[in-house]
């Protein structure tokens, strides 16, 4: 890894098209609406290079609708090199396994939470799946759309440590601080059977710890670094970096997995063992 | 029996949701000296001088949770819904939305005792209002001005954009789909409707909030349901996922006519002896309040109502046990001097004659 393997590479693309195409058609609402308080060029369009905007306690405002880009939820890993990437022998085994049975324990087709990270980046480019920042002092909230239900996250930015003791999620507990311009989101206590992504099928274990840093480079882009520290199924942390812009005068749209009724016209062919 | 065991399973679906950062505490709540906060002091204001409704709510709603149409006369739902609540009773409630884990819909605001709906945290910012729920479903309330289209493409949440009257937030909302129920009996709605929800926070600990909804092809008047909102201090919202439990729906089997099998005649004198008003002894772990049943005789026939939802036929099965309260069982103890007990699946429920 992170090479993929070519069949899987087909195979994936079905099961994330039909994570897709799962969602009944959705007209647009409110999806050209402009947006009041936003910089504009005099055609009236977003100014997507101006300044960041602050909030006023003089934190950068990363509040918005924002559009990770494209290929991070087929394989996080994608942009790594050889090394950067270091999997337990179980986790390489099961990876092998999640690319090879058409995605049939992928828990997101079962209509599971993503999980932490996945859940950061499950559109991109033309398949808009966006995530919108709803920026406090004290909390930020993290709305999803995904590809199957939405889902939110809630990032406590009062100060508070983890709880001693965590009931496993699928979402984890997230804690929140700013370091200079960057907010550093802290997430534990995951329930371990969230996939880290769709493609490549990286798993994730109750021991995982999740660091992503948000940084608004300017009105029109965030930058999301994620570092995974996971010693339960990986040798060493590891850290992608999902570049992510802001879709203006747009917003989330609904989607929800309506019980698996899909999940029968999923799977095309039988699944054969691998030789 | 079975369609006993089985309106009861539904409800037992709902296991206690055990919150984390328990001891946490709230930032930024008035205290009293003890460090209790303190929830009768005035309501807080944000910057801009509005009421600041943000907080974590539980919700009370016993009565219109179940039966969101417990004020309306029988003639004011129109005859293809009066029929459709009949038909999802019968079939056990197997549609519910918590049984297909399917989003609630319009019901979020007065579904206070529905798994994932308990709770509402309320996230307040000038332009936007975010309502979550604990099933992970969320809730945006635009206040930047923009008006609800004239044709929404139909969702589960439905679209709402909110203003205020004085310190009240006062939400509209449509473009509902037509596939959720407004309550646990089943009261449907179309895809017509619309909703005003009128949220007033009394002081820091509670939040009113009225519920209209018009909905003329299946009610012949808008109606007003009033909600209590209790702050959840000190506590948080848990993830719940309706897809984790296994709903076996398969499983479901019979109708819950087939109660009527087992009814055996009892003796007016004996009935007549259960009459009266039943307070629960150790009050419901979900519930704000104990919960009342009051049983009358109606035409020779025992008919229970518990928390005013509405007045249901017990089906007797011997002198003493009952089924038919809204899938629960009724047990009376020593002629009804010794209380009764609601019987579920998770137990029984002790109530003491009034």
């Amino acid at each position: 890894m992170p090479a993929q393997h070519p069949r899987f590479a087909r195979r994936a693309l079905i099961a994330i098209v039909v994570l897709f195409l799962a969602m009944p058609a959705l007209h647009a609402q409110w999806l050209n609406y402009k947006v009041p308080g936003v910089p504009r060029a005099p055609d009236g369009r977003v100014d997507l290079a101006a300044p960041v905007p602050r909030s006023p306690d003089g934190k950068p405002d990363l509040s918005g609708t924002w559009n990770s880009a494209q290929g991070y939820f087929t394989n996080l890993a994608r942009d790594l090199k050889p090394g950067d990437l270091l999997m337990l022998p179980w986790a390489e085994t099961r990876v092998k396994e999640n690319q090879s049975n058409d995605h049939k324990n992928d828990p997101m087709v079962a209509c599971m939470p993503p999980g932490v990270p996945r859940v950061d980046f499950t559109g991109g480019g033309a398949m808009l799946h966006p995530f919108k920042i709803v920026q406090t002092p004290t909390l930020v909230v993290l709305l999803y759309e995904t590809s199957t239900n939405q889902t939110f996250r809630q990032v406590f930015m009062d100060g508070r440590a983890f709880p001693e003791e965590m009931q496993p999620t699928w979402l984890g507990y997230s804690i929140g601080r700013w370091e200079g311009d960057t907010l550093v989101v802290n997430t534990a206590g995951f329930n371990g059977r969230a996939w880290v992504d769709t493609g490549a099928g990286h798993p994730q274990t109750e021991a995982a710890k999740v660091t992503e840093r948000f940084t608004r480079r300017d009105f029109g882009h965030l930058d999301l670094e994620i570092t995974i520290d996971d010693p339960g199924a990986y040798l060493k942390p590891w850290t992608a970096i999902v570049p992510a812009s802001l879709l203006a005068d747009s917003d989330l749209i609904e989607t929800f997995c309506d019980n698996e009724r899909d999940l029968g016209r999923m799977f095309r062919t039988p699944v054969t063992p691998k030789p | 029996m079975k369609a006993f065991l089985i309106a009861l399973t539904a409800v037992a679906l709902s296991a206690p949701v055990s919150a984390q950062w328990l001891d946490q505490p709230t930032a930024g709540l008035p205290r009293t000296p003890d460090g209790k906060p303190n929830l009768s002091a005035p309501a807080p204001r944000t910057p801009d001088g509005k009421p600041d409704l943000s907080g974590l709510w539980t919700k009370i709603s016993p009565k219109y949770s179940r039966n969101i149409a417990a004020d309306l006369k029988a003639e004011e739902i129109l005859p293809w819904a009066r029929a459709l609540v009949e038909q999802r009773r019968e079939d056990l409630g197997k549609e519910y939305m918590n049984v297909r884990c399917v989003p609630l819909g319009p019901g979020y605001t007065t579904a206070a005792d529905s798994t994932g709906a308990e709770m509402m945290k309320i996230v307040q910012t000038p332009g936007l209002i975010i309502v979550l729920n604990p099933d992970l479903t969320y809730r945006q309330i635009f206040l930047d001005g923009r008006a609800l289209e004239a044709a929404p493409n139909p969702t589960w949440m439905g679209y709402s954009v909110g203003r205020w009257d004085g310190d009240t937030l006062v939400v509209e909302s449509a473009g509902f789909n037509d596939r959720t129920w407004l309550d646990h009996d089943g009261h449907p709605h179309t895809e017509g409707l619309r909703m005003t929800e009128r949220y007033h926070r009394r002081d820091v600990g509670t939040l009113d909030v009225e519920v209209t909804f018009s909905d003329p092809k299946a009610y012949s008047k808008p109606w007003t349901v009033a909600v209590r909102a209790e702050l959840a201090a000190d506590t948080e919202l848990i993830e719940w996922v309706c897809n984790e439990s296994p709903h076996g729906v398969e499983h479901w089997v019979g109708k819950a006519s087939d109660e009527r099998r087992d009814e055996v005649q009892v003796a007016p004198a004996i009935l007549s002896k259960y009459v009266g008003t039943y307070e629960e002894q150790q009050p419901y772990w979900r519930a704000a309040a104990a919960r009342v049943v009051r049983i009358t005789v109606v035409d020779g026939k025992l008919v229970a109502n518990m928390d005013d939802r509405g007045d249901v036929p017990l089906i007797a099965t011997s002198e003493t046990s009952f089924t038919g309260l809204y899938g629960l069982g009724v047990e009376f103890i020593e002629g009804g001097a010794g209380g009764l007990l609601v019987k579920h699946v998770s137990g029984n429920y002790r109530f003491g004659r009034k």
